[in-house]
């Protein structure tokens, strides 16, 4: 009894954080982004190529949220910050790729965003639908 | 850029491919590198990348490290074609860039290999598996090094010229949050020449390790068991290596153990070595690192010794831009 107890309350928690805490995939506005496979989105994150989408776009690291930015990492690519930080070091100086930028301020994002239709990035729900300048392409939980 | 003192002995080998070599006054090259990483794309499927780097071994003269095409063939699947890392061990690829592990460099009784770039092809694999990452590199090629530092060091300053000839190597890794699987194998044709004496001529060696690093919450544990043979020479080699490292804040302080035993043979050598290490990294931000390590050599080997027993006590600073 007490093990269910113990699960159902987790299970509470999770759901409440992941449900106050939507995220979607975002662009800017003039952008011609299509919905990506989540496995891609995963691939792209990663500094790999997408295989089920022909798109190549680039991806920006959103961490003016810490917390959004831990349950991206959590929720679409299946890491923690400090294995996800060893898999992009590992991939820029072992295999050349891209080094992904990333901004802590959200403000600067945006402007960025508009200045880059191809580039990419995720961000809460709420934060999306405040910036008129952004695209939600879709949403990521 | 680091800086270290032998304690004991007259010299410490720290860094075996460059030759970075300690004695008992302190000194801030043998350890101390500068890189950068230039990459041009000229369509969606075809870059070039090239990675320049001077060692304070050598006298911070420019070496390319890397210099090659870069084609995807699809999304999975690319081919390279040009200057590369030899990867043979876990660190090869990135031996240069201390920001990449927690110590000052790889340890250095695992990392003894004299040559470290080939020139060829390579054809890349990274599948999707769920949650775990793949790479498989299956790479072919070639390389001549004439006056190779290591050898040329060990030979008593005589040149040595080192050729190896037909590589042929293959490298599977797994990886997910935690875990991280690597095997690696290569296999050539060894050509040496001291001075005007050829000492090899085409002989066959192979390389094959597998290396298994865990971690989990705050706690690190890497390793890595290599072995080496060249038939003909009859050398035979084994390497390991078990590191333990425990997160605290920004701080990670760890353990190492590393050896290398080659195994007695007629007409062989006997180089026999092993290095406890104790140090720790402190992430001053997200692209800096300051390190100190502590390392105690033993060096057992009678008729093929190294440089004797060492100590060494080391410190730097590690960042990338």
């Amino acid at each position: 009894m007490l093990l269910t107890l113990f699960c159902g309350s987790l299970f509470s928690v999770n759901s409440l954080s992941s449900h106050h805490f939507q995220a979607v995939l975002v662009s800017a506005k003039s952008s011609n982004v299509n919905v990506f496979d989540k496995k891609d989105i995963r691939r792209l994150f990663l500094g790999l190529r997408p295989i089920h989408s022909q798109q190549t776009n680039i991806p920006i690291i959103n961490t003016s949220n810490r917390k959004a930015y831990k349950l991206f990492l959590k929720n679409i690519m299946f890491l923690t910050e400090r294995g996800y930080e060893r898999k992009l070091i590992k991939r820029v100086f072992r295999q050349g790729a891209d080094k992904i930028e990333s901004f802590d301020s959200i403000n600067a994002l945006t402007k960025h965003l508009k200045q880059h239709p191809d580039n990419i990035t995720f961000m809460l729900k709420q934060d999306a639908l405040s910036r008129p300048d952004l695209k939600i392409i879709q949403a990521l939980w | 850029m680091f800086a270290g003192i032998a304690s004991k002995g007259d010299q410490f080998l720290a860094d075996y491919p460059n030759t970075g070599l300690y004695d008992d006054d302190i000194s801030f090259a043998p350890d101390s590198s500068f890189g950068v990483q230039l990459k041009t794309r000229s369509s969606d499927k075809l870059e070039f990348i090239i990675q320049l780097i001077s060692h304070g071994a050598h006298e911070f003269q420019n070496e390319i490290d890397w210099a090659y095409i870069n084609y995807n063939i699809d999304s999975e699947l690319s081919l390279q074609m040009g200057r590369k890392r030899l990867p043979l061990y876990y660190y090869s690829d990135f031996y240069d860039l201390g920001f990449a592990y927690y110590w000052v460099r790889p340890p250095s009784d695992n990392y003894t290999w004299q040559i470290t770039n080939y020139n060829g092809l390579s054809l890349v694999y990274e599948p999707e598996l769920g949650q775990w990452d793949a790479s498989f590199n299956l790479y072919f090629g070639r390389e001549d090094d004439k006056e190779n530092h290591l050898l040329t060091f060990l030979a008593s300053n005589t040149p040595v010229n080192e050729s190896w000839k037909n590589i042929i190597g293959f490298v599977a890794e797994l990886s997910d949050d935690i875990f991280e699987y690597r095997f690696t194998i290569m296999s050539s044709q060894l050509n040496r020449q001291i001075g005007n004496i050829v000492l090899s001529d085409d002989v066959g060696q192979l390389f094959y390790g597998l290396s298994v690093n865990a971690r989990i919450d705050e706690f690190t544990f890497l390793s890595e068991l290599n072995h080496y043979e060249r038939s003909n020479d009859n050398i035979s080699v084994n390497t390991s290596m078990f590191s333990f490292g425990y997160k605290v804040g920004k701080t990670i302080p760890h353990i190492t153990y590393s050896s290398l035993k080659q195994k007695q043979q007629a007409g062989s050598g006997d180089e026999q070595h092993f290095t406890v290490s104790l140090g720790a990294r402190h992430n001053l931000n997200k692209t800096t690192a300051l390190k100190v390590q502590y390392d105690k050599t033993t060096d057992k080997g009678i008729s093929t010794p190294i440089v004797g027993n060492g100590k060494l006590l080391s410190f730097g600073v590690d960042f990338i831009f």
